[in-house]
């Protein structure tokens, strides 16, 4: 175990490399360039042994971290945004196989128009397709999360690829301290790869031609069983994990902080957690019981979790970086809502916040459940609402301090 | 396992009661791939005819390890496919079969840059010239004039000229091959099995039901196709093209057979204007005059 | 394997597409007394329905013939004749 100060693209190379993944399948998009450069060094230099497979594409890269997959080697590749639209196509084409791979998504808004920063609607727009989707929080999740996505996806009970998301810029390019398992203490966690069936001559078999259409539909619902059944899984191997991290705590799938108590609960996915658990305090400190609950997998969806933390309580703030156009509302407080027994939670709110990269600091996150708290406990009815900061200075483009 | 002639293999690809049009090109090309390659195959189907010509599940009517993937994704997954290999310590043919649609539209940059990374992989671009799958619809390797459900007067643009495009990328080994001379075409195979890296076959594959003529005459269009000077066969190796002997006598432009004889026999010409006539016969002298630079330099 | 796994794996197998004789509407039938088992037939037939026999000429695979005539028609000695399918 080593303490290594890296940023959250880092800790993905770094689990990459630990995972003794084969073939790693890249191209470049912003912001999650610096893995596939970390990783290329780590190439160079001999540090990996893995095939690198500079694409054209990220249709590509999905496809040939694919054809590896399937071919019987633990293979890899990362995006964000534009490229993670891109590879649709075959990000459902590699659910319906169920073939285990891991992708990493480095979040980043969608245009038109261009914008290069953080949201999560890219990532969230993915889930209808069948992968098991969970969310960083800090390097060191981005760091442990890749390395049980591994073993989550090539698990008899999943065979199901995994992705990982973590927020553009504000995860991927922070450093932090994160804690570095040792190879040994990840070989003893990962065992070598595992799949369900494999395409090689010593045994042909033929992979997607033709199903009778109820065939397929069974074909369907047995991935939605498997997702299903992952909830489990990813339990029992985040219990296990903490031989490899002991502080880490795995063992459910969206943790909570102070919410035992709470009459108003927040519920919220990525970095900026670690501002709403500051806003917690500060709002606790003012005698307001506020708690929070991070989604921390968005798929498998785990309707036990979310009704546990959510049910009796006079409200819940849901935190949304991310947009479902045509609603009054982000796609989480649909996921959310949706789970909550009817009449056994209160005020149910979305609060639309923080796309295409507008900064949320702890101090809105405090106002944003003020005014909720407000609302509620004055009876009004609360609103889905964007909220735009106030005093947002524009981005003024700098000139670089080694010209000035 | 041979066949006692040679080098042909009896070694079964297709299993009999496949989903494909009676007459089929693409099986006689399947076919054949198995008496040249033999075991050691593993195919990627790209999305065309012979997806659905493998029939339905549970069975399969390639007798090889298949992968099925979306239209644009061949050539890539395939890279992947090699790499994997070369990491397990195996030497498998890995093979990309893949339509004129899948090859020259939609798949054309991942084809470009499996072909620029020199990827270890046979890539087979079975060409029908059209996209006989849905139906005929018109591709960038339909020829000038034919007349498709999408060009109802006709094409207007020439062939796109996808051997000469993949030796611009200094491939390792390129072929054109016909289903009318399965000799050739397995000579061509298991000379590209013995090398690494970019190979490349295109193979002539005539529709009957595509380019409307009886289904019994495929072998013959196919070997018309290249006695006519229509279809050139030549290969591409080391920076030189060599032209194969079917070929040779299109060097001469008195030698060659009329391109009538290819187009008469065809429905989808039969309503080609004089002028139309004309620009093909045209683009075909310009394509041999460039293959004899290249061949005579 | 859990009961709710399934892979949309297939075998390859004959009739994939279905007993395909049925398909037919001339057959093919072969004169051994001019076969010279050449093999022709064999090369171009795309149904792998031309069986080679022990003394090297050829039978049809009537359960999978589709009818097309390539065989017929790429025959060099004629001793391949397409026939009406009786019924």
């Amino acid at each position: 175990m080593q303490m290594k100060v890296v940023s959250g693209n880092e800790a993905v190379a770094t689990a990459v490399k630990l995972a003794r993944v084969g073939v790693i399948s890249l191209y470049p998009i912003t912001p999650q360039t610096t893995i596939i450069e970390k990783l290329s060094e780590m190439r160079a230099r001999g540090e990996i042994d893995a095939e690198i497979v500079r694409v054209e594409s990220e249709h590509s890269a999905m496809a040939a971290a694919y054809g590896a997959a399937i071919s019987g080697v633990r293979a890899f590749t990362a995006t964000a945004s534009q490229g993670l639209l891109y590879m649709h196509e075959m990000v459902w084409w590699v659910s319906g196989s169920r073939v285990p791979l891991v992708m990493v998504v480095a979040t980043r808004a969608v245009g038109a128009p261009w914008n290069i920063w953080n949201e999560h609607t890219d990532f969230i727009s993915e889930r209808e397709s069948g992968w098991i989707m969970g969310f960083a929080m800090n390097p060191q999740e981005a760091l442990d999360m890749t390395l049980q996505a591994f073993r989550i996806s090539e698990d008899e009970r999943v065979f199901l690829p995994v992705m990982v998301g973590m927020d553009g810029f504000i995860l991927s390019h922070t450093k932090t301290p994160v804690k570095v398992p040792s190879q040994d203490n990840v070989d003893a966690f990962l065992p070598p790869r595992n799949q369900p069936y494999i395409i090689d001559p010593e045994n042909p078999i033929g992979m997607g031609n033709m199903f009778q259409p109820i065939e397929y539909m069974k074909l369907r619902e047995s991935i939605n069983s498997a997702i299903i059944n992952s909830e489990q899984v990813i339990k029992e191997i985040g219990r296990e994990y903490e031989n490899v991290n002991l502080e880490g705590d795995y063992s459910i799938l969206n943790p909570t902080y102070k919410v035992e108590d709470s009459e108003y609960v927040i519920v919220l996915m990525g970095a900026w957690s670690g501002d709403a658990m500051e806003a917690i305090d500060s709002l606790r400190a003012r005698g307001k019981r506020v708690g929070m609950l991070r989604i921390r997998y968005l798929r498998p969806w785990s309707e036990r979790e979310i009704n546990e933390a959510l049910r009796g309580r006079k409200g819940v703030l849901v935190l949304e970086r991310a947009t479902s156009f045509g609603r009054k509302s982000g796609p989480l407080y649909l996921e959310v809502k949706s789970s909550l027994d009817l009449n056994k939670t209160g005020s149910v709110s979305s609060v639309i916040a923080g796309l295409g990269g507008v900064s949320v600091s702890k101090r809105d996150i405090e106002l944003i459940l003020e005014k909720f708290i407000y609302d509620v406990e004055t009876g009004k009815e609360v609103e889905n609402y964007w909220y735009y900061p106030e005093k947002v200075k524009p981005i003024e483009p700098r000139i670089p301090r080694s010209i000035e | 396992m041979s066949l006692g002639f040679r080098g042909v293999l009896n070694r079964n690809s297709l299993y009999s009661g496949t989903s494909a049009c009676p007459g089929c090109p693409e099986n006689i090309g399947m076919r054949q791939l198995g008496m040249a390659l033999g075991d050691n195959v593993v195919i990627i189907v790209v999305a065309g005819c012979s997806s659905v010509i493998q029939g339905m599940a549970p069975k399969n009517s390639y007798n090889y390890p298949v992968l099925n993937i979306a239209f644009a994704a061949g050539p890539s997954a395939a890279s992947g496919m090699a790499r994997a290999f070369k990491i397990r310590n195996k030497k498998v043919n890995v093979v990309v079969w893949a339509g004129d649609g899948g090859t020259a539209d939609i798949g054309f940059a991942s084809l470009s840059g499996a072909a620029e990374r020199n990827e270890d992989i046979i890539y087979i671009c079975v060409d029908n010239e059209a996209y006989m799958n849905s139906g005929g619809q018109r591709s960038g390797s339909t020829p000038l004039g034919a007349q498709t459900p999408t060009t109802p007067e006709g094409k207007k643009e020439n062939k796109k000229n996808l051997p000469f495009i993949m030796i611009e990328h200094r491939v390792k080994y390129l072929a054109t091959a016909s289903i009318g001379y399965p000799m050739d075409y397995m000579d061509k195979l298991r000379k590209a099995s013995k090398i690494e890296g970019f190979k490349y076959i295109h193979l002539l594959a005539p529709d009957p039901f595509g380019w409307l003529f009886d289904p019994s005459r495929t072998a013959e269009v196919a070997k018309l196709a290249v006695q006519t000077c229509y279809w050139p066969l030549f290969e591409y190796e080391d920076g030189r093209l060599i032209v194969n002997n079917e070929s040779l006598h299109c060097l001469d432009r008195k030698t060659r057979r009329p391109l009538s004889d290819f187009t008469s026999i065809q429905g989808r010409f039969k309503r080609m204007s004089e002028e139309q006539m004309k620009k093909l016969e045209e683009s075909i002298e310009n394509m041999w005059e460039r293959i004899k630079k290249f061949y005579y330099s | 394997m859990l009961n709710y796994q399934y892979y949309p794996i297939t075998h390859p197998d004959k009739g994939a597409g279905g007993k395909t004789g049925n398909w037919r509407l001339v057959k093919p039938v072969v004169d051994l007394s001019r076969c010279i088992g050449c093999k022709a037939c064999f090369l171009f037939c795309p149904e792998s329905t031309i069986i080679i026999r022990q003394d090297g000429k050829v039978d049809v695979d009537y359960e999978y013939c589709k009818g097309c005539g390539i065989c017929a028609n790429q025959c060099p000695v004629k001793a391949i004749n397409m026939v009406q399918e009786v019924n």
